[in-house]
């Protein structure tokens, strides 16, 4: 009786520990800095009350018995621009507006915005207008001895993404435009769907192969990498969720790439990692540094990976762990939360990045012996073959 | 489509002026005038936290008022500036005490110069909150 309570207790713990552990492992593991950004894309002007009125009088010139269309007036006015493009960036509140004209240069303006609410964003900008202007029939253009200052008051609503501008003068307030745009934005979430993430990746060999964690780019539209200061497109070839890799090609030649230990990895061992933690925003610079390998299994048992000592943040997801000759022993893929536990971060270990590989026609290039390396030429081969990796 | 756009005014305020002090700008002194109260509304949308828009309306009593005003609002004032032919003048600042209902509008010249930092033209008087009439 008592030892079935025991038992039972036991049980009851075991279940408790794995529950915590899954929480704060599910927390780490988003190994992705997630960027707070909404794109407005393909705006179009549903409402456009300075642009009617002198539609309307042009027209009433050349056909005064043809009514006023709207519709035909906002076709013929949407049809003057290839796109409106809008881009909030929440952590700046920079909004940048890119609009093309049809055989025109690409126009963009960049301005600040005031967050009224979370669905509503608003800008309020005073300038000058030409006061009682006359039309100049010589220089063509309206003119002015004096000016006036107004108002522009510009909301964007987050729930039906549009651009409402009202113009203030004097007393009075006219609505002059509404544009409705395509949006990233989901108002019940909250968040974009499109993540906007960023990670490590590292090359495996010379023709642009690169090997990341699945959950790096997952769900993105397009991976980049930077290398060496240049931004490159990757194709996405294969992924295992399982796993936790993704295997991708670029269409470079890097100047180094990392070769595969074939060595058994073994506890204690020192291991280096390198990566982004915390993506570009902490710096653009390579970050490198050692630890041990504590154990040789991963969360509950996982074979598939090691446990290691190694202060593996955020951003630092399918960065490269190497031992002292450069070679890889495990992919970086995440960690306990340090609230609670010091220490406690795991990588795929390489011999599962080479069955993924071979699965995937890929052969790695694995060192049947290993030259030792000094720290410097270490730390070069890292620079020189592990990349910045981000969603567009 | 696009019903739930902010139209609303945040605030309407109704405003009496009482006083109205002027200062020669050569020889700087200030003379001080009482005035039979001249009424004005004062319509103020909250544009972001702590920011706000207002336009002014005159009355027969007032005659014209110049808008639009930008500013901050708090607990206790709400700061107002308008400018009227330039952005780089100094224009006038209307200051709302909201404890008191106390204003003070202060019209500046457009002479960049030490002397002229002063306002040349200052209306006070009271303010309530109201609602729409009709």
């Amino acid at each position: 009786m008592v030892d079935a309570k025991n038992r039972n207790m036991h049980k009851y713990k075991k279940t408790n520990l794995v529950l915590v552990l899954t929480v704060l492992i599910t927390v780490f593991f988003q190994g992705f800095v997630k960027a707070e950004i909404i794109k407005w894309t393909d705006c179009k002007i549903i409402k456009d009350t300075w642009g009617e009125s002198i539609w309307k009088v042009v027209q009433e010139k050349q056909n005064p018995n043809k009514p006023f269309d709207e519709q035909e007036y906002l076709k013929y006015e949407n049809e003057r621009y290839e796109y409106i493009n809008r881009t909030f960036d929440i952590d700046k509140k920079i909004l940048t507006y890119e609009r093309k004209e049809k055989d025109e240069d690409l126009y963009i303006n960049k301005s600040n915005f005031e967050i009224k609410d979370e669905n509503t964003f608003t800008i309020v900008e005073q300038y000058e207008y030409l006061s009682n202007p006359k039309y100049n029939t010589e220089t063509k253009k309206f003119e002015s001895d004096e000016t006036n200052v107004g108002v522009k008051y510009i909301i964007y609503n987050l729930i039906d993404s549009t651009m409402t501008y009202f113009d203030y003068r004097g007393s009075g307030r006219t609505l002059e435009r509404i544009q409705k745009c395509k949006s990233n934005y989901s108002p019940s979430t909250g968040e974009t769907n499109d993540i906007a993430s960023s990670g490590t990746a590292f090359f495996i060999n010379n023709r642009g192969n690169l090997i990341t964690n699945n959950h790096v780019v997952e769900g993105c539209k397009l991976s980049k990498i930077n290398y060496f200061n240049k931004e490159y497109d990757t194709n996405l070839i294969s992924t295992d969720k399982t796993l936790d890799l993704a295997l991708l090609k670029v269409d470079l030649e890097p100047k180094d790439f990392i070769s595969f230990s074939n060595k058994e990895p073994k506890k204690r061992q020192l291991v280096i990692v390198a990566g982004y933690p915390l993506g570009q925003f902490l710096s653009d610079d390579l970050k490198i540094n050692e630890g041990k390998i504590s154990s040789l299994k991963g969360f509950e048992n996982n074979s598939n990976e090691i446990t290691v000592d190694l202060a593996i943040n955020p951003g630092n997801s399918g960065g490269p762990i190497v031992d002292e000759n450069g070679q890889l022993v495990a992919v970086a893929v995440a960690g306990m939360s340090k609230e609670v536990t010091e220490g406690i971060s795991f990588g795929i270990k390489s011999s599962a990045v080479t069955n993924f590989l071979k699965t995937n026609k890929i052969s790695p290039d694995i060192k049947l012996t290993s030259f030792s390396m000094n720290d410097e030429k270490v730390n070069q081969l890292l620079e020189e073959s592990t990349v910045y990796i981000f969603c567009e | 489509m696009w019903c739930n756009v902010g139209f609303a005014v945040d605030i309407n305020l109704y405003c009496a002026t009482t006083n109205m002090n002027t200062r020669d700008v050569t020889t700087k002194e200030v003379e001080y005038k009482e005035l039979r109260p001249s009424h004005f509304t004062v319509t103020i949308e909250i544009t972001s936290p702590g920011k706000v828009l207002t336009r002014l309306k005159g009355s027969a009593e007032t005659g014209y008022m110049w808008s639009p005003y930008i500013g901050t609002i708090d607990d206790n004032i709400i700061r107002l500036n308008h400018k009227h032919s330039k952005l780089k003048e100094r224009g006038t600042d209307f200051i709302i005490d909201r404890i008191s209902g106390m204003f003070t509008m202060n019209s500046h010249l457009d002479i960049d110069r030490e002397d002229y930092k002063k306002w040349w033209m200052q209306k006070t008087g009271t303010c309530t909150s109201i609602k729409k009439q009709i």
